[in-house]
């Protein structure tokens, strides 16, 4: 019973540092990218002894900002759901990963570990089940505060969500008709199969319509422009989260976060083939893992070092620009990568090409994890590409949109799925 | 489609299909945005931002900043105490306490010469109306910063020396 | 761990029923009635039914709960004068009190009535989305297929009943 609880525990403290990092990175990926898109060149000025990261540091301030800031609360809310909200939105968001696989397994010495805390049969169901809860944080924190603008905000995103969860329960449908599972580790493991033998069969390539409905459905979801009814600053101050300030705020900010974090997770599990890379499966990583990690070796170490000199030379041309503890920056980031880069071609010593079948296997799920943390970065940095393009919808054209629209293209979506694959086993 | 048999005003343009289709144009917006973040990811020196505390704007000569008092060969100030400032003043900031002056040739000398720099709406009528330049505002400086409220009431000794950086 | 989730949630569930006739306003008796949906979603799920725990939390917590709460909150507008205090020490007294003695009764009657899901294991794959459907699908497809006209035959009435014979001004 200990080591299986042991296991688990592991395996949630990695989901949870990987969803909180993404957090931090995410509020700071918002507002750089937010930036970039407008040619601005956003979050640059706090540092920890001039060392700024782009802006990194910023997220970490803004931690104690809100830690220490005074918590002002409306006197006529009511006190416990006030209070309760942000922490079940909060909850809600941390609970969905539970069933997402980050890997297939990992196999050390003769134990084998699935990459994944819970695998439920149910698997899918539960992800439905969890978030559909995540309204109440949104519609009972808005209620709670008493306020006309928090009310406004979280009628419109109760009815949005309660609209949207349809659609993407449908588009969902047509995923579990193919793979004939609910199970995450099962969808997975199908997208690793090739159609034809070269196209990856990947839930995009099997489900195109049901992608674009489910990618809509997520974004309604998570309150994300183009469907951020919610929280529309136009019009209703800051929706929902209105009257919360301090660390209740953040905990609702962090939440919405955390939302984009698993969904980004979930739309590369279920539609881009989670931790599989394509026409790269196990078995052929496997017997190729010491020539892969001594090339991934020295292409790291060179590009670390190459990263290294340019440092070097801005260091040089920003030579008396700040003349403060920032004129320090580019030297010790230089030095870092090139201490990093030297540090992998050193590693060369060891013989990496003799890592032999265990430290193969361990390799390739770490391997397969990088995979599924990279796509989780490209569709987490697409939400917030998406929000800084699109101009969100008026209310009534997100409700047109959601049943007029997008529910009848899920049904059409099912149906045809469902002929498909019965005109094909028959 | 017309309100009452009123003629439509407003014409919308009939969409295509893969306009309203929206995936298709959400693509192109994606690739404008796109192509702005990859610009200012490579060239990330020649955004237009200026990084204010290190680099500042250069305004120009006519800049109204804080104000000056300006002075004679003597040192003492070139106001004659005529009132003609504050009274012109929209914001009614300035305060002048006359006194006879020494030198017969000179009637008067401010006794007092206080602006309250936070009712001041920098409009620049107190130059205008000074009959002897003795009230300028091309210090330049715009960074105006206190602790107090009593620290933005500046008299005259501060607007006789008034051209060194921006906090109070 | 069964036996506690299951005896565990059965309080959560008798605590969130008594909260539901308790509570002075509707929005706070929606919330406990929600708590005793999900702790009746973790006794499905402690008797070896994922499937109907998950349904349970998805369908009735999750989306007919939302409905009756947006409703709620709709006609009943702002948080109650008396909800903004907080509530003094009795009244989750007179809460646990009464969901204590039946949740003792419940106890001593299921311990004499044995019920089949703790005497033997639940047979492979039960509770479990495939065998859910080979039921649902196979043996008890009419009824299925009943129940799901009946539902149509409600939404249509529903919309009957509901649509508005006045002629508005935009149509």
């Amino acid at each position: 019973m200990l080591p299986v609880i042991l296991e688990a525990l592991l395996k949630i403290i990695f989901f949870f540092i990987l969803i909180m990092g993404f957090v931090v990175v995410l509020i700071w990926g918002e507002r750089k990218g937010s930036a970039f898109i407008q040619d601005r060149t956003g979050p640059n000025r706090a540092s920890i002894g001039g060392i700024r990261l782009a802006g990194l540091v910023h997220p970490v301030a803004d931690v104690f900002k809100l830690l220490f800031k005074e918590d002002v609360a409306p006197s006529q809310r009511h006190p416990f759901l006030y209070a309760f909200a942000p922490w079940l939105g909060m909850v809600v968001a941390m609970t969905t990963y539970t069933v997402i696989p980050f890997g297939d397994f990992l196999q050390i010495g003769d134990k084998v570990y699935p990459m994944v805390v819970a695998d439920l049969e149910i698997g899918m169901l539960f992800v439905l089940a969890i978030s559909s809860l995540a309204t109440y944080g949104i519609a009972l924190g808005g209620w709670a505060s008493n306020s006309k603008y928090t009310f406004l905000g979280s009628m419109r995103a109760t009815a949005q969500m309660v609209s949207y969860e349809i659609t993407m329960g449908l588009a969902l449908m047509g995923l579990f008709l193919v793979f004939g599972s609910l199970r995450l580790t099962d969808i997975v493991g199908g997208q690793g199969e090739l159609i034809w033998g070269w196209l990856p069969k990947w839930g995009v390539v099997v489900q195109p319509l049901g992608f674009l409905l489910f990618m809509g459905a997520i974004y309604a979801e998570t309150n994300r422009t183009p469907f951020d009814m919610s929280e529309r600053d136009s019009e209703i101050v800051a929706g929902y989260h209105t009257e919360y300030s301090s660390m209740k705020f953040a905990l609702f900010f962090m939440a919405e976060y955390a939302h984009m974090v698993v969904a980004a997770a979930l739309i590369a599990t279920l539609y881009f083939g989670g931790y599989q890379i394509p026409w790269l499966p196990r078995p052929v990583l496997e017997g190729h893992a010491g020539p892969i990690l001594t090339g991934l070796l020295v292409a790291g170490g060179l590009c670390s070092i190459w990263i290294g000199t340019l440092y070097f030379r801005r260091a040089r041309r920003e030579k008396g620009w700040y003349n403060d503890a920032r004129e320090r920056e580019p030297g010790v980031l230089g030095t870092a990568a090139v201490v990093g880069g030297l540090v992998m071609l050193g590693s060369l010593l060891l013989q990496p090409w003799n890592i032999g079948a265990g430290g193969g296997s361990i390799f390739v799920s770490l391997i397969q994890t990088g995979a599924f943390i990279g796509k989780l970065v490209f569709f987490a940095w697409l939400f917030i590409w998406v929000r800084w393009t699109v101009p969100s919808f008026r209310y009534d054209q997100v409700m047109h949109l959601g049943w007029k629209i997008m529910l009848p293209a899920g049904l059409v979506n099912l149906v045809v799925t469902a002929l498909w694959l019965a005109a094909v086993h028959r | 489609m017309s309100y009452k048999g009123l003629p439509e005003v407003v014409t919308t343009r009939k969409r295509s299909f893969w306009e309203s289709a929206y995936f298709v144009e959400i693509f192109k917006g994606l690739v404008v945005t796109g192509r702005h973040v990859l610009k200012n990811l490579r060239h990330t020196d020649e955004m237009p931002t200026i990084q204010y505390p290190d680099q500042k704007r250069d305004y120009g000569p006519r800049f109204r900043g804080r104000h000056r008092l300006t002075q004679r060969d003597d040192g003492s100030p070139k106001c004659v105490a005529c009132q003609m400032c504050s009274t012109v003043c929209p914001a009614d900031c300035i305060e002048i306490e006359a006194a006879e002056h020494p030198n017969p040739a000179i009637e008067k000398f401010p006794e007092t010469f206080t602006i309250d720099l936070l009712r001041c709406v920098y409009c620049g009528l107190c130059e205008e109306a000074c009959p002897c330049d003795a009230i300028r505002m091309d210090t330049g400086i715009y960074e105006i910063a206190a602790d107090t409220r009593e620290a933005f009431i500046v008299d005259k000794e501060f607007l006789l020396n008034n051209d060194k950086d921006g906090t109070l | 761990m069964e036996t506690f989730l299951f005896y565990f949630c059965g309080a959560v569930m008798l605590l969130g029923a008594v909260g539901t006739v308790a509570s002075r306003s509707a929005v706070s008796a929606a919330c406990w009635l929600i708590l005793s949906l999900l702790g009746l979603a973790g006794v499905f799920a402690a008797v070896a039914a994922p499937f109907l725990a998950v349904m349970q939390v998805l369908v009735y917590a999750g989306a007919v709960m939302v409905l009756f709460l947006f409703v709620i909150m709709m006609l009943e507008g702002p948080v109650l004068e008396g909800e903004t205090r907080r509530p003094r020490f009795w009244v989750p007294v007179a809460a646990v009190v009464p969901a204590a003695v039946i949740l003792i009764a419940a106890v001593v009657w299921v311990r004499r009535a044995a019920l089949p899901g703790f005497s033997s294991a639940a047979p492979e794959g039960f509770g479990q989305p495939m065998r859910m459907a080979e039921l649902l699908m196979g043996k008890y497809l009419f009824a299925f297929e009943l129940i799901s006209i009946v539902l149509l035959v409600a939404l249509i009435g529903a919309l009957a009943l509901g649509r508005n014979e006045r002629k508005l001004p935009w149509k």
